[in-house]
């Protein structure tokens, strides 16, 4: 197995042997042996995702199973400066990686729904529960949540904490958080929002995100495990109402489905919109399928097509609208967005979806009207699907900017393909845009091409278009580039880690890998 | 697109729908899948955990040795993983070649699996009983010998069935039954060999070849057109893997497809009341690895009397007996506690019985009921077949 091909190496832990023996230690004796790994196999695991990002291992693996387990490995980890990386579902995220090796805390153990609050409508989840999970407790209680694209085995949390795409009205996904239980270095535990005075109060509910100070639960959202561990989250739940719906329309251009996003998530016509650019429609349609993607013509058409050339055949952009509530309601709604699509030059594309595009039909179903969180795209990680360039922007930066970025991923020589979504995000004020380029999975050189390509577009993303990522990559000085901000966040997290324990691997106060 | 398994392993996005019934439009509760992951929670020992381990061996990030071999042999290769995985491809696959490599480097499986591999290479058989053992259980039984004299099917017994006491009614039953439909059928005495079924899932690659194609081989020369075999593990690795190997010239068929046709067709007329409830458990290797799971069910439900109740976890997503790929023999803990959830799970149906239809599931889940005190009976099929018949 070891023959030929791709040698790619997994980087050895930089922690001092004798220190990780120390620690397993301490930590066998507090946890019990079944909690902590040492196993070299089992530490592998871990040391990487499917991104085109080298591993590095881990020294010791912990599956905490409660808010207690969390406080004794950290109070452990901070006495003796051993770092600890914070993972759940452990996907597509830099910050899962170990760089720094130590502990990898793997927090998908604590996976219980502590509350679903059908008066309030918000439920409380530890980290481990996926989004399957999830959504099957609440819906017999008539209620969905917010969904991006991702595997029903993805953590709830994780995806909320780390910006997963989708949103609900004039919110983005963050926002669906509507508090956080975390855990700090020194074992000190925080709750925000309402929930802040449990200890004086301990009916508070976690019914407002808010409270009387500075809302700090922004600090520790996109932190990624550096500021503390969360071990709880209140999340918004919404009703499903009576009718869902999911009318979709096309577009020749994707300006023309950008301006369409923006006038009906501002009319309060959808609880949600996202446009998909004709090449990933057309890639959902082959895998929801279950076709065989290499010998179908339409795979030929989406890799050797220039990206940003209308396909001909098919509309450029189809922009699915995500709506829940009356009978009456939704109908008169789907004839206003049929008549703005008009206006745009658009035209609703059910019908045609359906018939000629069942797959991309069958996934936007899933999502749009089933409300369940999907697997169809699982099948594009083949393709090396998982590298993602998120950039978010003002409507009008954010058309010039596809053009760009399609053109600039496409000139710099990736072998396969590129094409994208894009989710209308806070009632259009910005629009987030997810290009995709195809990476293969076993080609060394291919990702080191593909990481400098990411590189590179994020910062003339910024530079020249107003835009900003989504989260930390790990790769870029976005501390730094923030100035003041930056700053703050730097002292922000010498206070709360005087030891730098949480997560130092990935260097986000001090500028990247 | 079948990818290669090479991308597979670099393309597990961890999602861990491997581990549970997480497919979209799924209803009720969410049911643990993987006995390994359910059993010690580190990502490693789900099918995409697997995944990551044989890149670390590609490599050369990890070495095969007894770090990695305790992680892989902790695993019954039940199928599961392929099951859900969203990719539709094969961490079980995965698993298998991972287990090869090891063995190519550690010169065997782990532990007392070893002692089964060179007993299935000298014996012909993997518990160490000479040749003459095989065919005890047919002692007092009149049955055509397929070597001598023109049969229409081979009755294949299997290691198991012919060979442990407690499970040799999987043999003599088949013998009662096919007698009753007066099929015209034979056995091979004592010159069957094993199958090789534990040598394939244990990964000793040139063992499974060698005991593949002389079985092949051998009941090819017979040319009887059909196998009949009553362990689901003996079926699956003759169905499935052979034709990988050696050219084969007959058709194998699992005893519990035979006797559904037998009783469709009138040769069996289960009609004595056989009053009692039921729950049905999937052998993996009948089921995911062979898709077999109606007719089983079709027989228990032909017989007057039986209330069929299913488990949670049932067909495709059936939850594993414990036994299999090496984990009963190397790891029995491990095969108890994955045997005692499913017992569990049956008991909750408020079944009087667990029925199977594979001496190795009856093995393991017996030596659980008997071990807990569970108060349940462990039956084969055809067993209760057999009491229907007038």
């Amino acid at each position: 197995m070891s023959e030929g091909g791709l040698q790619l190496k997994v980087l050895a832990s930089p922690v001092d042997s004798k220190l990780v023996e120390r620690a397993r230690k301490e930590l066998t004796e507090a946890l019990g042996e079944e909690k902590v790994a040492t196993n070299k196999a089992i530490l592998f695991s871990y040391s990487g995702t499917a991104l085109p990002i080298p591993k590095t291992m881990p020294d010791i693996v912990v599956r905490p199973k409660s808010v207690e387990d969390v406080q004794v490995v950290l109070k452990i980890a901070d006495k003796l400066v051993v770092p600890v990386t914070p993972i759940c579902s452990g996907t597509l995220e830099p910050s899962v990686i170990p760089k720094a090796g130590g502990i990898v805390l793997d927090m998908y153990g604590m996976d219980q729904i502590l509350e679903i609050n059908t008066d309030a409508a918000y439920a409380v989840v530890e980290p481990g529960v996926g989004i399957g999970k999830f959504v099957r407790a609440i819906k017999p209680h008539g209620f969905r949540a917010t969904l991006g694209s991702y595997p029903p085995g993805n953590s709830v949390l994780g995806n909320y904490h780390l910006k997963g795409h989708g949103s609900h009205r004039a919110s983005g996904i963050d926002s669906e958080c509507l508090g956080l239980e975390v855990v700090l270095p020194d074992g000190t535990i925080v709750r925000t929002g309402s929930k802040a005075f449990e200890d004086r109060f301990p009916g508070q509910g976690w019914h407002a995100q808010w409270g009387p100070l500075p809302d700090l639960r922004g600090i520790f959202l996109n932190a990624c495990g550096t500021l503390g561990i969360i071990t709880k989250m209140a999340a918004r739940i919404y009703p499903l109402n009576d009718v869902q719906a999911m009318p979709v329309m096309g577009f020749d251009s994707y300006g023309d489905a950008v301006e369409f996003m923006k006038i009906v998530s501002r009319a309060n016509l959808v609880e949600h919109c996202v446009t998909w650019h004709w090449g990933l429609a057309t890639i959902m349609n082959i895998l929801a399928s279950g076709g065989d993607m290499a010998d179908s013509g339409d795979y030929l058409k989406v890799f050797t097509t220039e990206p940003w050339q209308h396909p001909g055949d098919r509309p450029y952009s189809l922009t699915l609208n995500i709506m829940t509530g009356y009978e009456e309601d939704i109908e008169a709604h789907t004839n206003i967005l049929e008549k703005i699509a008009k206006g745009l030059g658009g035209r609703r594309m059910n019908e045609e979806l359906q018939e000629r595009f069942p797959g991309t039909w069958d996934y936007f179903k899933t999502h749009g009207i089933d409300h369940e969180p999907c697997t169809h795209f699982m099948k594009g990680f083949g393709m090396g699907y998982g590298f993602m360039h998120i950039l978010y922007a003002e409507p009008k930066n954010i058309v010039p900017l596809e053009r760009f970025g399609l053109e600039f991923i496409w000139n710099r020589g990736l072998q396969y393909g590129t094409t994208y979504y894009s989710h209308c995000l806070d009632q259009g004020r910005s629009i987030f845009l997810r290009l995709t380029p195809f990476v293969d999975p076993v080609d060394e050189a291919e990702h080191e091409r593909a990481v400098e390509i990411y590189r590179d577009y994020i910062e003339e993303g910024m530079k020249r278009y107003g835009a900003t990522t989504i989260r930390y990559d790990g790769i870029n000085n976005y501390v730094e580039w923030s100035g003041g901000f930056g700053d703050l966040m730097k002292r922000i997290k010498t206070a709360v880690d005087p030891n730098n324990i949480l997560n130092p691997g990935l260097k986000m106060y001090e500028g990247g890998w | 697109m079948t990818l290669p398994m090479e991308m597979l392993m670099y393309t597990c996005p961890k999602c861990k729908i491997c581990t549970g019934n997480l497919h979209p439009g799924e209803t009720g509760e969410v049911l643990n899948l993987c006995p390994a992951y359910t059993r010690y929670g580190f990502f490693t020992y789900a099918g995409g955990g697997k995944c990551y381990l044989a890149q670390g061996l590609r490599e050369g990030s990890l070495e095969p040795d007894a770090d990695l071999a305790d992680v892989l042999y902790h695993c019954t290769l039940c199928g599961s993983c392929a099951e859900q995985c969203a990719t539709d491809q094969s961490p079980t696959d995965i698993a298998r070649l991972v287990r090869k490599e090891i063995v190519k480097a550690m010169g065997g499986p782990p532990g007392d699996a070893q002692t089964v591999v060179k007993s299935t290479l000298n014996y012909r058989n993997p518990y160490q009983q000479p040749k003459a053992m095989r065919y005890r259980w047919a002692k007092k039984l009149d049955i055509k010998d397929a070597s001598k004299e023109k049969v229409d099917t081979l009755f294949y017994v299997g290691c198991t069935a012919a060979m442990i006491p407690s499970r040799t009614h999987f043999a003599t039953n088949t013998v009662e039954l096919l007698n009753a439909a007066a099929e015209n059928f034979g056995t091979l005495g004592q010159k069957e060999i094993c199958c090789g079924a534990t040598t394939y899932n244990l990964g000793v690659e040139d063992a499974f070849k060698e005991i593949a194609t002389e079985n092949t081989e051998m009941i090819n020369a017979l040319e009887v057109g059909k196998v009949l075999t009553s362990c689901a593990g003996c079926y699956s690795v003759m169905k499935n893997e052979y034709p990988k190997v050696v050219r084969r010239n007959f058709e194998v068929i699992h005893v519990v497809e035979y006797l559904d046709q037998l009783i469709t067709e009138g040769k069996l007329k289960p009609t004595k009341p056989v009053e009692m409830k039921v729950t049905y458990h999937d052998p993996c290797h009948l089921g995911r690895y062979s898709q077999l799971y109606d007719a089983p069910r079709r027989i228990l439900e032909a017989i007057p009397g039986i209330e069929l109740i299913e488990m949670p976890r049932n067909r495709e997503k059936s939850w594993c007996c414990g036994a299999g790929a090496g984990v009963k023999t190397t790891y029995p803990d491990f095969a108890a506690w994955i045997g005692e959830q499913r017992v569990n799970e049956a008991k909750e149906t408020g079944a009087d019985a667990l029925v199977t239809a594979c001496p190795f599931c009856e093995g393991n889940l017996s030596d659980v009921v008997q071990a807990t005190e569970a108060g349940m009976d462990v039956f084969d099929v055809t067993d209760l077949l057999i009491r229907s018949l007038e």
